[in-house]
C-alpha cells in the first residue's frame, strides 16, 4: 500500500514544474560548482606544492641566518571542493619570526567561521540554500493541494490507514526529490575524480565523501518532513508557500546569519588580526624601552671598567682580555637579566591579549552554536564543514600547529642564537652556547600540516549528528501526530 | 447498510453542526439528505470517514462502527464529491489501481477494470490516458468503476452533480441507479431538490444540523426547498 501511494506521488511530482527546478538545479548547478572548485583546488594544491617546494629548497640551502622566517604550510583539502565551509578564511602559509610571533596567511578574503556557511559556491551552499527552499517548494502542496482538490478525503475514504498514506507521501517525494539531486552529486563526484590532482589526494577519502553525500540526503529528508509538518498547518496551498517561505528565511539565512551577529554583541572579542597588531606594538614597545635599559647599562658598565668597545674594529668577544673581558662579561651577566625580564614581559602581555580573545571566541562560538543549532541547515553547514576539515575548529588547529611550529623553530634557530646590541651602533650574533655556527637540524625548519585524523572530526561532529538525529525523529513523529489527527471540520 | 445513530458534532465556536442525526440506509436504498450549504451535509459525510469526530453518537457501516474500526468500515465504502477528485497526474487505470490496493483488495486485472469502465459507460480508450483530460462527468463516473472495482457496498454522495450540466448530471444519476439497483447503499446529500427526487427512496430535510422532517420524493417539486 504505502508502495502504490508512493508511486502514485512519485508519479504526480515527476509531472510537475517543481521537478523540473529540482532537476535542472541538480543538473547544472552542482557539477558546474564542482567543476569551477575543482579548477579552484588544482590551482590551490599546484600554488601549495611549489610554496612549500622553495620553503624547504631555502631552508636546506647554505647560510641560516639567526633571525630568518621559517615556513610552514596547509594544503587544500579534497573534501573542500564540495564542501569548502571556512576554507577560503583558513590559513594556508605560517611564517615564523625571531620575535616568537608567527604570521598566518589565508589565500582568500575571510569568510564567516561561526555559521560555517563559507562563501563558495559549492555543494554544502547550494543544498543548504538552493535545495532546503526547494525541498519546501517541493512538498509545500503534498496534503494541502489534496485538501483543495478533495482528493485527500477520497484517499482517506479508502480506508488507507493514515500512517501508511502519509509514509507513502514522504517515500515517493524524497525519492523523486533525492534522484536528480543524486545524478547531480555523481556528475560532480565523477568531474571531480576525473581530475588527476584530486586523484593522487584521494587515497582514504572516498568514504568521508560518501559520508557527506549520505549527510546531504538526511537534510534534504529533514527538510522534506519540515516542510511537510508546517503545510499541514494550512488548508490552502498558497498559505502553506507563504508559511513555508517564512519557515525558510528563519532557517536558512536567518538563524546562521544572526548567530555570529548576536554572538559577536555578546561576548565582543577582537579581531586575531587586531590581536596579532597589539602584540607587534607590544613587542616594540619593550624593545624601545629594553633598548635603552641596555644601552644605559653599557654605559655604565664601560665607564667604570674605562673601557670603549666602540672604538674597537672586529669585535669578538672570546678574544677580549683584561678589563674589555671584565666589562664583557658583567654586562653579559646583566643583560640575561634584563632579557628574561623583557621576555617575561612580553609573554605575559601576550598571554593576556591571547586569554581574553580565545575566551570570548570560545563563549562566541557557544552562543552561535547554539542558534545556529536551531536550524537544521546551519547544523548541516557546521557538520559538512567539521567533516570536511574546513570548519571553525580546523582554524583552532592550525593555530596550535602554528604555535608548536614557531615553538620548533625557536628551539632549532632562533633559541640556539644569541641576538645582542652592543654599544649603541652595534648588534652582535653569536651562538647561545657552544660552537660557531651553532648545529641545526634544517629539517624541522618546514613543515606542512597533515589532515586532521578521521576519528576527531567524527568525534567533533558527534553533537551534531544527533542534534540532526533528534530533529529528523522530531519533524517525523510532527507529521504523524499531526496528520493522524487531522480532522476536516 | 449505513447507520447513523444520535450523531452530534459541535464547531470549534460551540455552535451544533450536526444535531442527533439519525437515519438508517438498507442495501439498494438510497436516502437523501437535502439542505441547504451550511446545514451540515458535508460535515456528516466527514464523520463517517473518521474525518470528524462526533461529540456524541456514533456511524455505522454494515454494522461496523466507523469510529472505533476505521479501516474496517471505509473497506466497502466509495464517495463521490461535489468536486470529482481523480488523481489527475496519472492515468485512469492508475487511478482505479490506487483506489483498490488503499482499500487493501488485491491488484485489479485489465479485464476487471475494462468491464467497471464500460459499466459506468465509459470508452476502453481511457484507461491508458491522463485523468486530467476527464470531463466532470467522466471523472466522477471513474470515481463509480473504482467502487466497482472495489466492489463497494456502501456509496456516499456529496453533491456529486454540483460541478455537472444539467445533461451530464442528468446522465451520472442514471448511472448511480444502475449502482443502486445492484445493491449498493447510497447516502446522497445535496441542496438541489431534483436530484434528491431522482435519486432518492426517502428524503431528509437537513437544516441546521438537524434533521426536521422526511419527505416522500414524488412530494418533492422544484420548489420544494423554498418551502
Amino acid at each position: 500500500m504505502v508502495r502504490a501511494l508512493a508511486a502514485k506521488e512519485l508519479r504526480e511530482a515527476v509531472r510537475s514544474v517543481r521537478f523540473l527546478a529540482v532537476v535542472l538545479v541538480s543538473l547544472t548547478l552542482v557539477p558546474a560548482s564542482v567543476f569551477v572548485n575543482t579548477r579552484a583546488y588544482e590551482h590551490r594544491l599546484q600554488y601549495h606544492e611549489e610554496l612549500t617546494r622553495l620553503s624547504r629548497a631555502q631552508s636546506e640551502a647554505a647560510g641560516l641566518r639567526a633571525d630568518m622566517a621559517a615556513e610552514a604550510f596547509r594544503g587544500p583539502s579534497v573534501p573542500g571542493i564540495l564542501f569548502g565551509g571556512a576554507e577560503p578564511a583558513l590559513p594556508s602559509r605560517i611564517r615564523t619570526s625571531r620575535d616568537g610571533l608567527f604570521t598566518v596567511y589565508s589565500e582568500n578574503r575571510p569568510a564567516d567561521l561561526s555559521s560555517g556557511s563559507g562563501s563558495s559556491t559549492d555543494l554544502a551552499f547550494l543544498t543548504g540554500l538552493v535545495l532546503s527552499l526547494l525541498a519546501f517548494v517541493f512538498v509545500h502542496g503534498s496534503i494541502t493541494r489534496e485538501k483543495e482538490e478533495g482528493s485527500l478525503r477520497l484517499l482517506l475514504s479508502t480506508g488507507a490507514p493514515r500512517g501508511a498514506v502519509l509514509a507513502g507521501k514522504i517515500l515517493g517525494n524524497f525519492t523523486a526529490f533525492v534522484a536528480p539531486v543524486a545524478i547531480g552529486v555523481g556528475i560532480g563526484m565523477a568531474v571531480m575524480v576525473s581530475s588527476p590532482a584530486v586523484r593522487a589526494q584521494l587515497a582514504g577519502q572516498v568514504p568521508l565523501l560518501f559520508a557527506l553525500f549520505a549527510l546531504v540526503l538526511v537534510l534534504l529528508f529533514l527538510l522534506l518532513l519540515v516542510g511537510l509538518f508546517i503545510s499541514m498547518f494550512a488548508n490552502r496551498s498558497g498559505v502553506a508557500i507563504v508559511l513555508l517561505l517564512f519557515v525558510w528565511v528563519l532557517l536558512v539565512p536567518g538563524l546562521p546569519l544572526l548567530a555570529p551577529i548576536v554572538a559577536e554583541i555578546a561576548f565582543p572579542a577582537k579581531p586575531y588580526q587586531v590581536v596579532e597588531m597589539e602584540k607587534r606594538l607590544i613587542r616594540t614597545s619593550a624593545s624601545t624601552q629594553f633598548r635603552e635599559a641596555v644601552d644605559s647599562l653599557y654605559d655604565v658598565i664601560m665607564q667604570r671598567h674605562e673601557v670603549d668597545m666602540d672604538t674597537l674594529e672586529v669585535f669578538v668577544p672570546q678574544r677580549l682580555t683584561g678589563k674589555a673581558r671584565e666589562a664583557h662579561l658583567e654586562y653579559e651577566r646583566k643583560i640575561a637579566t634584563l632579557e628574561a625580564a623583557d621576555q617575561a614581559y612580553v609573554h605575559d602581555m601576550w598571554g593576556t591579549l591571547d586569554s581574553t580573545r580565545e575566551s570570548a571566541v570560545r563563549s562566541q562560538r557557544r552562543l552561535a552554536s547554539f542558534i545556529t543549532g536551531l536550524s537544521p541547515v546551519g547544523i548541516f553547514w557546521t557538520l559538512s564543514a567539521t567533516l570536511a576539515g574546513t570548519g571553525a575548529d580546523e582554524w583552532d588547529r592550525i593555530l596550535a600547529f602554528a604555535r608548536d611550529f614557531q615553538g620548533q623553530v625557536t628551539e632549532e634557530l632562533y633559541g640556539k642564537w644569541l641576538v645582542r646590541p652592543y654599544g649603541r651602533n652595534r648588534v652582535i650574533t653569536m651562538p647561545a652556547a657552544g660552537n660557531y655556527p651553532p648545529a641545526v637540524d634544517r629539517s624541522r625548519l618546514h613543515a606542512v600540516l597533515p589532515p586532521a585524523p578521521m576519528a576527531g572530526r567524527v568525534r567533533a561532529g558527534l553533537p551534531d549528528m544527533l542534534l540532526l538525529a533528534v530533529m529528523t525523529l522530531l519533524a517525523g513523529t510532527g507529521c504523524w501526530l499531526k496528520f493522524r489527527s487531522y480532522d476536516a471540520r | 447498510m449505513i447507520e447513523a445513530r444520535g450523531v452530534s458534532v459541535r464547531y470549534e465556536d460551540g455552535r451544533l453542526a450536526l444535531n442527533y442525526v439519525t437515519f438508517t440506509v438498507t442495501r439498494g436504498e438510497a436516502y437523501c439528505l437535502l439542505g441547504p450549504r451550511g446545514a451540515g451535509k458535508t460535515t456528516l459525510h466527514n464523520v463517517f470517514l473518521g474525518l470528524v469526530t462526533p461529540v456524541t453518537g456514533k456511524t455505522l457501516i454494515n454494522g461496523v462502527d466507523c469510529a472505533a474500526e476505521r479501516i474496517s468500515a471505509l473497506r466497502n465504502l466509495a464517495i463521490l464529491s461535489e468536486k470529482p477528485a481523480v488523481y489527475e497526474y496519472i492515468s485512469c487505470r492508475a487511478n482505479l489501481e490506487l483506489l483498490a490496493r488503499l482499500s487493501g483488495g488485491p491488484v485489479p486485472s485489465s479485464q476487471e477494470l475494462v468491464s467497471a469502465i464500460r459499466e459506468v459507460g465509459l470508452p476502453d480508450r481511457i484507461l491508458g490516458s491522463s485523468a486530467k483530460v476527464l470531463s466532470p462527468v467522466w471523472k466522477q463516473k471513474l470515481l463509480l468503476a473504482a467502487a466497482l472495482v472495489r466492489k463497494a457496498q456502501s456509496l456516499f454522495l456529496d453533491d456529486p452533480t454540483e460541478s455537472l450540466d444539467a445533461s451530464a448530471a442528468k446522465e451520472l444519476i442514471q448511472e448511480l441507479r444502475k449502482l443502486k439497483a445492484r445493491g449498493v447503499a447510497v447516502m446522497l446529500t445535496t441542496h438541489d431538490p431534483l436530484v434528491a427526487r431522482e435519486l432518492g427512496d426517502r428524503i431528509g430535510l437537513l437544516d441546521r444540523g438537524l434533521i426536521t422532517r422526511e419527505l416522500d420524493p414524488a412530494s418533492i417539486n422544484a420548489n420544494a426547498f423554498q418551502e
